[in-house]
């Protein structure tokens, strides 16, 4: 087994012509070995492009791509050590299932003992034992993605590389194979590299995450991290369902107050207190933007220090929790997510008050979170 | 009561007119009909004048053209009058030769001609008797319209004893020997004195002449499937009629085995291919030339050839017209070692269609038949080549008897000697039942002699042993086939095995049936549905495909029903049909040119695997894998597929030109490699035949793949790079598998059309060159519309139906196994 390394890796279809595109931007990534890396972030955002250069499907434009030590830029797909998993599957359908399993390690040359014998422990780790006589036809879409699954572990790759694998599975089997693939990598030990824009697959199942924009990386951290501390606004954005409550407005180093942006003074205030106040104080003079999650605001009485006075504009009630979508007076939309089932009504005025310990503050130009060195 | 008035007025107004003369009939012909290219020949312009004169005595009667625009290879090409009259669209008067008037009147093609013709009595004598028709032929106008040589050939002696005609000649040719007196007199031979006599004569001044480095050659012969024709007077002239009929049976018999045909056949070998030495020594093999020989006889490089004179137009042949008559020496065929001289009578005439039912047409077309060989007509003739400057070619007698002597003068004589001692000296062609094709059969043993070299032979004895052995052969074939002719102990062994092979072929018929019934019996989940419930499910659909059911019931099921009976039939077109059990089956059973047509299709289908069925593939998956230009290439390979498959097969067959200027040969002259004969040559006959549909074929048969590659998702191919597959891999392992339903599915396709295939190879080579392109369709065509053995043929059409079936069984479980399924809303 081995790590993986992109340097100043990128992309360009129909370089030099009016059309050119840059898919993926000089990419630096390093995959530690036995890591599972989730590459995630919006369509377009290059994580495919990105994964379909590691596997050799895509020529590399520029930058270097090594596997281990080697650097594998020109070598053809057969040859980097590697095996995928497609989003649908890709299995031969002309093949039983022990045949598409074998049908690699045939080319290889491998002895037919041997592929017998990892066919079967394949299809025992992932319980096709039944239906390795099978066509994938015969087959429902969780045995099919299984029967991918093993047509890459008889392989014994150095990296796996998933491209979106459960998507088109339903709801329930996506959790199920979830948890399959995340024991699957306890269990071989491998190096994994899994793409989807599914957050909630990357925040569950990746050692790290790398968030992808535009061709380029946004972070690569721990799933925590990525949640507690995103590195700018798009990653705050992107991780965490709903996602983060961005409120503009401008830093008081007089009065020690954050003043939202708004057409009049009424618009609303919050006074800053300790890590909030210290990095409003290092940038100050600054435009801000202020950005708490759902779950990081109570409801408070009216007088209250800090309330911020909203109107209801939607409920929904989930059982264990409710998300109200409110508006402040100043105009800015908010979720808000209170425990227990809130029977709120459209129209009504709702006054919240962020939890500051917990909340961000973001630069208005660069979109970076700010903070101090503590 | 005014208007009453009126209407009786115009109505006996009405009367009188239609009444006035008699009734219009338009007849359609064969021949004198007017066409727009009439005026472009003498023949034709005086074609033109004998209608416009018939038109003059007869306003009533219209004679109109009929398409027969369809021409086909070799012996085919009488094939599709037949078919017009197995269709019931021939014309009413249709054209009749020597050879052809066994069958036609066998058939019952032909309308006895008994009310119009009185063969016993003289004009006077009906006067006197008080019995005279001026629409009735006696015996003087008869018997100056029928030369005596023919009399047997344009009737026959019925059962009742009674003498009954079915057509009239109008016109006559004989075949003579043509030479060039120029290439005579360079090759040192003097025109006028030293043509050839006798058969010596005739090889030794063919051997001066003969000489192909100057491009200069002896005489015109034939190596081919013409070459009886060629040959015909050498076998007359030995006194050997091909085929005679018994006096004491009645029945037809070939002949042309008889020690008199072996000789001639001998010195026809010697012509064509016979060792010699010429005066420089050096080694020469036969003094004639067969390929493009007319096109070089026309340039003036070849000395003899044997041609036709017209009765009336001597030079009618454009052969001999086309060149200056001062230079062409038209003389008897030369005397035989028994000292005849004896040459084919060839008879063009016309008979009334047995298909013409109405009195009125019926008495038209006897007038029109009548008249256009009349002397009436012949002065018109006359007249019309006269007055187009062709005076001194016509037959001296026409001239005085038509009163233009001034013009015999002016004729050369021994033009005139030679036709009037040919016409006298003349057989016709053989004219027995079946003998429209004697040419290709009685061409057989010459062929096979020619394949085995036998010319080379010096021992005149051997040759003749061999070419006993060979002749005997072919009459035995030709007996057995054609004329029905098998010992009674033969015919029954035939027949016992016939019935054998039936039974089993009909046995494996019915389990196709019953497997098909199988596959296909309607079932829900493996249960079977009661019929109610399956009415209620299913009505509406069967509803909706009742048109489609009885269409395909009355245009296909009905036929083969109807097949199914005329295979146990000799079956006739007009007149009745005789049941003969299992004869049909014994007859192709036990006929030679079936089992060499059956391997013939193998080694076709065998051609069009390799050629027709492959290439698409090989084409799509290459298309499919190149990145750029792609939709270039498929336009290139698509275009051919726009020329329609006849235009294709006739382009092909230009291409195939065995000279050094056709166009294939010409590409061969580039990289050095000689001219091929393509379609002539038995080893290279069938490849020839297919290229041209490999050529149109690739095309859509690569679009078919090109759209199911499509459908083979790129995960799959770039599953495979992964796995680690290379190119050949890939193609092995993905791409093919992924289309073969639809490989299999042509595959199979390409086997049934390639076995019943017919209308390409008739088109391009007619079967030949000795039967190696003799497909099994070819076969069956040719006993239906060329030997008119339409139960034999159908007899061999459920044979061929019989090997199809295991492909059948094939295709049909393939077709069982297919999901098809409604749209998804």
């Amino acid at each position: 087994m081995s790590g993986l390394t992109l340097r100043k890796l990128s992309k360009i279809y129909s370089p030099g012509s009016k059309d050119a595109f840059h898919a993926v931007k000089e990419i630096d990534l390093v995959v530690k070995d036995k890591e599972f890396m989730v590459l995630v972030g919006p369509s377009g955002c290059g994580k495919s492009t990105t994964l379909r250069m590691i596997a050799g499907l895509e020529e590399i434009t520029g930058g270097d791509l090594l596997i281990g030590e080697r650097r594998m830029n020109e070598q053809l797909p057969k040859d980097r050590g590697i095996a995928m998993v497609f989003q649908n599957y890709a299995l031969y359908p002309h093949m039983t299932v022990s045949e598409n399993m074998a049908f690699g390690l045939k080319l290889r040359k491998t002895a037919k003992a041997e592929i017998r014998a990892r066919v079967n422990e394949a299809a025992d780790i992932l319980g096709l034992s039944e239906l390795l006589n099978r066509k994938p036809k015969a087959l429902s879409g969780g045995q099919r993605q299984r029967v991918a699954l093993g047509r890459a572990i008889v392989r014994k790759p150095e990296v796996f590389l998933f491209d979106e694998p459960l998507s088109n599975l339903d709801a329930k089997m996506r959790v199920q194979m979830r948890t399959e693939i995340s024991k699957l990598h306890a269990r071989l030990d491998a190096t994994m590299i899994y793409v989807t824009h599914d957050q909630t697959e990357a925040m569950t199942m990746g050692d790290r995450i790398c968030v992808m924009k535009d061709g380029e990386i946004m972070q690569v951290d721990k799933p925590v991290n990525i949640y507690q501390r995103p590195a700018n606004l798009f990653t705050a954005s992107f991780i965490g369902l709903p996602q983060m409550n961005f409120i503009r407005g401008r830093f008081s180093q007089s009065e020690g107050i954050f003043h939202f942006s708004g057409e009049t003074e009424q618009t609303g205030h919050i006074t800053l207190t300790d890590r909030l106040l210290a990095t409003a104080q290092a940038n100050s003079g600054k435009e801000f933007i202020l950005g708490v999650r759902p779950e990081h605001f109570i409801a408070c009485a009216d007088d209250e220090e800090g309330a911020i006075r909203t109107q209801i504009e939607l409920g929904e009630p989930l059982g264990a929790e409710s998300f109200i979508h409110v508006r402040t007076i100043a105009g800015d939309k908010l979720i808000v997510r209170l425990p227990g089932i809130i029977q709120s009504v459209v129209g009504q005025n709702l006054c919240v008050k962020p939890i500051l310990e917990e909340a961000h503050l973001f630069d208005v130009e660069d979109e970076n979170r700010l903070c101090v060195s503590s | 009561m005014n208007i009453r008035f009126l209407f009786t007025i115009f109505s006996l107004y009405g009367g009188l007119l239609h009444g006035e003369g008699p009734k219009e009939v338009h007849i359609r012909t064969t021949d004198f009909a007017p066409s727009p290219d009439a005026i472009f020949s003498i023949a034709g312009k005086a074609e033109l004048a004998v209608y416009r004169a018939f038109r003059e005595k007869f306003p009533h009667i219209y004679p109109e053209g009929n398409s027969l625009s369809l021409s086909l290879e070799g012996a085919a090409g009488e094939a599709p009058l037949l078919m017009s009259i197995a269709g019931k669209t021939a014309p009413n008067a249709i054209h009749v030769n020597t050879r052809q008037s066994g069958s036609y009147i066998g058939r019952n093609f032909l309308l006895p001609l008994d009310d119009f013709i009185n063969a016993d009595m003289t004009v006077a004598e009906a006067v006197e008797l008080g019995i005279y028709d001026s629409s009735i032929m006696y015996r003087e106008e008869l018997e100056a319209r029928v030369r005596p040589q023919v009399w047997d050939a344009v009737s026959r002696v019925g059962e009742d004893g009674k003498r009954h005609f079915y057509y009239l000649p109008f016109n006559y040719f004989v075949r003579v020997l043509a030479y060039n007196k120029t290439v005579f007199q360079e090759s040192g031979i003097n025109p006028v004195t030293e043509y050839p006599k006798s058969w010596s004569e005739l090889l030794s001044i063919a051997k001066k002449i003969q000489s192909p480095k100057q491009d200069r050659y002896g005489m015109i012969l034939s190596e081919t499937g013409g070459a009886s024709w060629t040959a015909l007077p050498f076998f007359f002239s030995m006194d050997s009629k091909i085929v005679e009929r018994e006096e004491k049976t009645g029945s037809w018999i070939a002949k042309f085995n008889d020690p008199g045909a072996i000789e001639a056949a001998d010195y026809y070998l010697k012509l064509v291919g016979g060792p010699w030495k010429d005066s420089s020594g050096e080694q020469r093999y036969g003094v004639g030339r067969s390929r493009e020989a007319w096109h070089l006889w026309d340039k003036g490089r070849v000395g003899m050839a044997l041609l036709y004179m017209n009765d009336v137009l001597m030079n009618m042949d454009e052969h001999i017209s086309a060149m200056n008559p001062e230079e062409v020496g038209l003389v008897p065929v030369p005397k035989s070692p028994i000292g005849k001289s004896i040459t084919e009578l060839h008879v063009r005439g016309l008979g009334i269609c047995a298909t013409t039912e109405d009195p009125d047409l019926i008495r038209a077309t006897w007038a029109f038949i009548r008249f256009v060989g009349s002397p009436e007509a012949q002065r018109v003739i006359v007249k019309t080549y006269i007055e187009n400057g062709y005076g001194s070619f016509i037959d001296p007698e026409k001239l005085k008897l038509f009163g233009y002597e001034e013009y015999v003068k002016t004729v050369p004589s021994q033009w005139a000697e030679t036709l009037k001692y040919s016409m006298r000296n003349s057989y016709p062609e053989p004219y027995g039942e079946n003998c429209q094709v004697y040419i290709e059969r009685a061409s057989k043993p010459l062929q096979s002699a020619f394949a085995e070299d036998l010319p080379r032979m010096p021992e005149k004895a051997d040759r003749i042993a061999r070419l006993q052995e060979l002749y005997d052969v072919a009459v035995s074939d030709i007996n057995e086939k054609m004329l029905g002719r098998i010992p009674e102990d033969v015919i029954s062994f035939r027949r016992k095995v016939s019935v054998v092979v039936m039974l089993f072929m009909l046995l494996s018929f019915l389990l196709l049936f019953v497997y098909v019934w199988r596959l296909f019996s309607g079932t829900t989940n493996g249960r079977k549905l009661g019929f109610k419930v399956w009415l209620k499910k299913y009505w509406l659909a069967y509803l909706l495909l009742m048109p489609s059911l009885i269409a395909i019931f009355l245009f296909n099921y009905y036929p083969l029903i109807r097949g199914a009976v005329m295979a146990f039939q000799d079956y006739n077109v007009i007149g009745g049909s005789t049941f003969v059990g299992v004869d049909n089956f014994a007859a192709v059973l036990f006929d030679g040119v079936f089992w060499i047509s059956l391997f013939r299709t193998g080694e076709y289908v065998f051609w069009c695997l390799l050629l027709v069925f492959i290439p698409p593939i090989l084409l799509a998956v290459l298309l499919s894998e190149i990145p750029r230009g792609s939709v270039i290439f498929r336009i290139l390979y698509y275009l051919p597929a726009l020329v329609s498959g006849l235009i294709v097969m006739l382009m092909w067959k230009m291409f195939f030109d065995p000279s050094e200027t056709g166009a294939l040969n010409q590409v061969l002259s580039i990289i050095n490699i000689g001219p091929h004969k393509w379609l002539q040559d038995k080893s290279q006959a069938m490849v020839s035949i297919i290229l041209p549909l490999a050529w149109a074929g690739v095309g859509p048969g690569c679009l078919i793949y090109l759209a199911a590659l499509k459908t083979v998702p790129d995960e799959s191919y770039e599953a495979s790079a992964i796995d680690g597959a290379g190119f050949l891999d890939r193609i092995w392992h993905i791409t093919l598998p992924s289309i073969r339903p639809l490989i299999m599915i042509q595959l199979i396709f390409v086997l049934i059309g390639a076995f019943q295939s017919a209308d390409n190879v008739l088109v391009m080579t007619g079967g030949g060159p000795d039967y190696a392109t003799h497909v099994i369709g070819l076969e069956i065509f040719y006993n239906a519309y060329v030997y008119l053995r339409f139960g034999v043929a159908i007899a061999i059409a459920w044979i061929l139906g019989f090997f199809l079936i295991g492909l059948t069984m094939f295709q049909m479980k393939r077709i069982s196994r297919m999901n098809f399924t409604t749209a998804k809303t």
